[in-house]
């Protein structure tokens, strides 16, 4: 029942014949809440309802993780800066078919294993030149340690993108973004046996590797 | 017992402890303990691999273009009929729009009551006649047709769409070009006067 009623008339007019009366259902309570403040479920309702700048608050969360993910797979900042554009791009477009069923993170992930995997096929990997990676935290190093650094980790890299897909993809999720194998389980489409499995193998090719580049 | 499982191993390397029946094989096996040992030793090689930091700025630009190329999703999604957006992309209803609040500041102004209702009261009791009701009074038909249109209009659905806008809004488009832009953008304000006969440099 309205709380009060709220007279209308417009002036010259006769007495109402009828009244006309709305009621409002009170608004959710984290409508008006700052979209910022939402947690994750709450998030995905302001999405599924159309709620302005939700999904700017979706990229700023996640936009650090996927770039570097990006970063991960193709070696370089450009071609980092634009997948991480691609994977947002996609996931807004993807968004009607997000059932909530995996963290928006995982779903996320997904998404962005599959934008790179798809770029990495595509393209031959492009490492940047080493004034390229001056914002690398050197810890102190001397200048003869950091050269000995960095051409250590060129050739980690270069190793890493001769792996196979899968291998490449689970090594990454889980030591670099450190995700449980469950986790990347979901992400991969596959058991947690295949994902130890897959990384056993990443790591034994990888060493394998290493030591055929020098 | 037969060699540890690539699962086993992983297990082992980080850091789960295994049934007794693997660890005794492990301590026996020198074939697996140097397995072990090898994935540990590529594990700590690949970690020490960092990704670089990008510039401060990096991060404020990223959000800018996801957001542009979210907003240019949302709008080639509204003029090919999606859901998302019905309003996006479509000029006659924006020109509507327009007319609506033409048209509604012209009734208040023609002796409409203006007072407005508490935001608080959750209900609204209104007289026998409408607003469209008192529309017909006027004698321009299509005042009706406007006021049909904003009563199906939202306020939140136009703001969504960019059809409104604040005090401002070049300043800020302004502001957020870079140097380079802003050259571009003088060079081609130049041009334009220039081409209207407007510039007192044009020869």
């Amino acid at each position: 029942m309205p709380s009060s009623l709220f007279e209308w008339t417009l002036p010259g007019t006769r007495q109402p014949e009828w009244d006309l009366t709305v009621v409002r259902s009170e608004p959710e309570a984290t409508f008006n809440q700052p979209l910022a403040e939402l947690d994750e479920s709450d998030l995905i309702e302001a999405l599924r309802t159309g709620r302005a700048g939700a999904f700017d608050v979706i990229v700023e969360r996640h936009k650090r993780t996927i770039y570097q993910l990006c970063y991960r797979f193709v070696g370089n900042h450009e071609d980092a800066s634009d997948l991480s554009q691609d994977v947002f791009v996609r996931a807004y477009r993807g968004l009607h078919s997000f059932r909530g069923q995996s963290s928006i993170g995982t779903w996320l992930y997904r998404i962005g294993v599959n934008v790179c995997l798809n770029h990495v096929n595509a393209k031959a990997p492009r490492t940047e030149p080493i004034d390229a990676q001056q914002h690398v935290d050197t810890k102190g190093d001397s200048p003869a340690e950091r050269v000995f650094r960095h051409e250590r980790a060129s050739l980690v890299r270069a190793a890493i993108a001769r792996l196979p897909r899968k291998q490449r993809a689970t090594l990454i999720l889980r030591m670099y973004h450190e995700l449980s194998h469950q986790q990347i389980a979901d992400i991969l489409g596959s058991s947690v046996g295949a994902v130890k499995a897959n990384f056993f193998h990443a790591l034994s090719n990888l060493k394998r590797l290493l030591e055929e580049q020098g | 017992m037969g060699h540890l499982s690539s699962e086993q191993l992983i297990d082992l390397a980080e850091g789960v402890e295994l049934e007794p029946a693997p660890a005794t094989h492990l301590e026996s096996c020198s074939r697996c303990r140097q397995q072990l040992a090898d994935l540990r030793s590529t594990m700590a090689a690949v970690s020490e691999v960092e990704v670089p930091e990008p510039s401060p700025l990096f991060w404020d630009h990223l959000s800018r273009r996801v957001h542009d190329a979210v907003e240019g999703e949302r709008v080639s999604a509204g003029s090919r009929g999606s859901s998302w957006n019905w309003l996006t992309g479509r000029p006659a209803w924006a020109g509507a729009f327009a007319l609506a609040v033409v048209a509604a500041v012209f009734l208040v102004r023609s002796g409409y009551p203006t007072h407005q209702p508490d935001p608080s009261i959750s209900a609204v009791s209104t007289s026998s006649k409408s607003l469209t009701d008192d529309a017909a009074t006027f004698d321009d038909p299509s005042l009706s047709l406007v006021l049909d249109l904003a009563g199906e209009l939202d306020w939140d659905q136009a703001r969504e769409a960019g059809l409104t806008t604040h005090v401002g809004v070049d300043d800020d488009a302004l502001a957020q070009l870079s140097d380079a832009e802003r050259v571009e953008l003088q060079k081609l304000l130049k041009g334009e006067l220039a081409n209207r006969g407007a510039w007192p440099g044009r020869s």
